[in-house]
């Protein structure tokens, strides 16, 4: 532990800052990460310029360890009358003199809030203030590094809180500096994508622009036909006057891989377990993380996409996905991010085209590919169980998982509603876009290899694990317990995690420095 | 772009290309007061802005602060966020202890000799064809 003290004195704007250059060598010396030395040189620097523009003189100490960097400025001023009035950005009271030398915007109090991980103010009117702050040392692993898709842009965030209420997995955080992404929860299902109106989370990982016309063809799955107005005709049509040429369908691998598991589960015994399609990568992610004890049940083989990408590559293709599970699974079969595209990368170039092609009028004897005859299943249709959906597939798995679902040989679930056609990277109403492609029935590519068995095996994955060393983990496990009883357990999640025992646990895990219960606090105040 | 009202412009392009200290200098003609750690210094955004909340808020490594709050704690803030350097507009006049401050710390200050407008456009236009060049030669000088 090394702890420090810089005395500060108000009025002098000549030596401002030098208490924060003094702790930034500190935390130069620690090896400290850039963003976070960044993060706490604002609040440092926010608090201490209070003190010169607000206060008669004050210090500012710190205490430093190689997990956290904790902060107390205190002076003697005037104090605060309304601390909630001063955390309000714009507010302030501060003096001419402060405001001619580009003080006393108001943004003192806030970007000390937004750049560290807690924040206490207590003040006395008349007699001063006391500011403390806290910061982690360690920064969050990026999430390119872990084995998702989902990209953050903090700016762009207004704490709305509705990714918190959608994520199935309680994988994200919204701590004052923006969402986080505890990536080792994330299984890729997009729901955070769907319900962010603002741009703060975007799928990671795939092209925004299409590559130059000539270099390949580009493959997708027929999902992406519904997009636009006209269907696959003018779709296809508008690809073609783009210099495109005919794409690769991807669902022929789909349609494939949907026959191979009915035959694999035709020919286990009557009383098996049912078989679990392993056709959206997303929820081969949900498996591992949620339903590990379900593993087993999936049929081995490769999800369409994986099977895809080796033809796809000897035909120089590039692949337009429609999902971040899907750009996650390509990228883990070796798929170079440079063939991978985002659906509006194709899709913003296309829509003039295609609108355009159809308003023309065409002849009606166009006939669009008869639906080719629904090849010979092995298994009856009342054996097999389509689910779409996130909220239906995580209640189907849990009846799975605890037996209480009978006379089924297959399951078929998908994450999104309507399957691909629901994806939250996708513009256009699933059902809209569905009645568009009715009766299209895409071309497979000659020569495809499509069923592929599965590149590795299934590996439960291990989600949250309170401590290595099972006593200390158990110790961590009375501790949980008893902090989530002190919550209020309204969920709420105002203070950034979806739920008081996502809070509790994320004390415990030594991801926050603190509890910081807003609704606790309001309690205690009112008190 | 979101643009509010007293809240600092980011001036860079989205697609950001690395312009050197010394390029902007020459282009704006500015005078280098200080050349700090050296004027082939890379500069990946500028933002400009008269409020230090703003400015200490948004900048950050590699980047230009241009403004008109001349003073030594602008500089001290600067170093702190590791700014790439201060540029003083409207050919202001730096005070002694301003300049002390910069060679203490080692912060690059220049003066721009137009105002705080002119100077943004002049910026802007910079990077603008630094990243057009960037993108049709996959180099800019």
């Amino acid at each position: 532990m090394n702890t420090g003290t810089f005395e500060i004195l108000g009025g002098d704007y000549a030596s401002g800052g030098l208490a924060s250059s003094g702790l930034k060598q500190q935390l130069r010396w620690l090896g400290t990460d850039a963003g976070v030395l960044r993060r706490a040189m604002i609040a440092a620097y926010e608090a201490e310029m209070n003190v010169v523009v607000h206060a008669r003189r004050g210090v500012l100490r710190y205490a430093l360890d190689a997990h956290r960097l904790d902060v107390v400025v205190l002076d003697e001023g005037p104090g605060i009358p309304d601390i909630a009035q001063a955390m309000q950005e714009g507010f302030s009271t501060a003096s001419a003199e402060a405001r001619a030398l580009g003080f006393g915007a108001g943004m003192g109090l806030p970007n000390i809030r937004r750049n560290t991980d807690s924040l206490t103010v207590r003040s006395v009117v008349g007699q001063g203030t006391e500011v403390c702050f806290s910061l982690l040392l360690e920064p969050a692993p990026a999430a390119s590094e872990a084995e998702s898709s989902l990209g953050i842009v903090p700016e762009r965030c207004t704490r709305c809180l509705r990714c918190l209420s959608v994520c199935p997995t309680a994988a994200l955080r919204l701590r004052p500096a923006g969402p986080v992404l505890l990536a080792g929860l994330c299984v890729d299902c997009g729901a955070c994508l769907a319900a962010c109106r603002f741009g703060a989370l975007v799928p990671l990982g795939g092209q925004p622009a299409l590559p130059e016309a000539g270099t390949g063809p580009l493959a997708m799955p027929a999902a992406l036909a519904g997009q636009l107005p006209g269907g696959p005709d003018c779709f296809v049509a508008g690809l073609d006057e783009l210099g495109r040429g005919a794409p690769l369908w991807l669902d022929p691998w789909e349609h494939e891989l949907a026959d191979a598991v009915s035959r694999h589960a035709a020919a286990l015994p009557d009383d098996e377990d049912p078989v679990i399609s392993p056709a959206c990568p997303g929820v081969l992610q949900l498996l591992a993380l949620r339903f590990p004890t379900l593993l087993p049940l999936v049929a081995p083989f490769a999800t369409p996409l994986v099977a895809a990408w080796p033809t796809l590559a000897a035909r120089g293709a590039s692949l337009v996905a429609v999902c971040s599970a899907g750009l996650t699974a390509l990228r883990q079969a070796g798929a170079p991010a440079e063939r991978l595209l985002l659906p509006a990368a194709l899709l913003d170039p296309l829509r003039p085209v295609v609108r355009r092609l159809a308003r023309r009028p065409r002849p009606a004897a166009s006939p669009s590919p008869s639906p080719s005859p629904a090849p010979a299943r092995a298994l009856p249709p009342g054996d097999r169980l389509r689910v779409e959906g996130l909220s239906h597939v995580l209640a189907v798995l849990q009846a799975l998982e605890s037996r209480t679902l009978r006379g089924i040989r297959v399951i078929e679930p998908w994450l999104c509603d309507q399957g691909c056609l629901g994806s939250p990277l996708l513009p256009e109403d699933a059902f809209v876009a569905g009645h568009r492609l009715r009766g299209f029935a895409p071309p497979a590519e000659p020569g495809g290899v499509f069923v592929q068995p599965r590149p590795a095996a299934l590996v439960a994955r291990p989600g949250i694990r309170l401590d290595p060393d099972l006593a200390k983990a158990v110790a961590k496990l009375a501790w949980l317990d008893s902090l989530t009883r002190s919550l209020p357990g309204r969920d709420c999640a105002v203070c950034g995690a979806p739920s008081c025992s996502a809070l509790a646990e994320d004390l415990v895990l030594g991801r926050i420095p603190a509890l910081d219960c807003p609704y606790q606090a309001h309690a205690e105040r009112t008190r | 772009m979101d643009q509010h009202p007293g809240r600092p412009a980011a001036l860079t392009p989205s697609v950001t290309p690395v312009v050197t200290l010394g390029a902007l200098v020459a282009s704006l003609g500015a005078q280098v007061l200080h050349a700090g750690s050296g004027l082939d210094r890379a500069v990946r955004a500028v933002f400009a802005g008269d409020r230090m909340s703003d400015l200490i808020g948004h900048a950050g490594e590699e980047a230009l602060i241009v403004t008109n709050l001349e003073g030594a704690q602008l500089v001290r803030a600067a170093q702190l966020l590791d700014a790439s350097a201060v540029l003083l507009v409207g050919a202001a006049m730096v005070r002694p202890e301003t300049l002390a401050e910069a060679q203490q710390q080692g912060t690059a200050l220049l003066v721009s000799p137009f105002g705080l407008y002119e100077t943004c456009g002049r910026l802007y236009q910079i990077f603008t064809t630094c990243r057009e060049q960037t993108t049709a030669t996959g180099g800019c000088p």
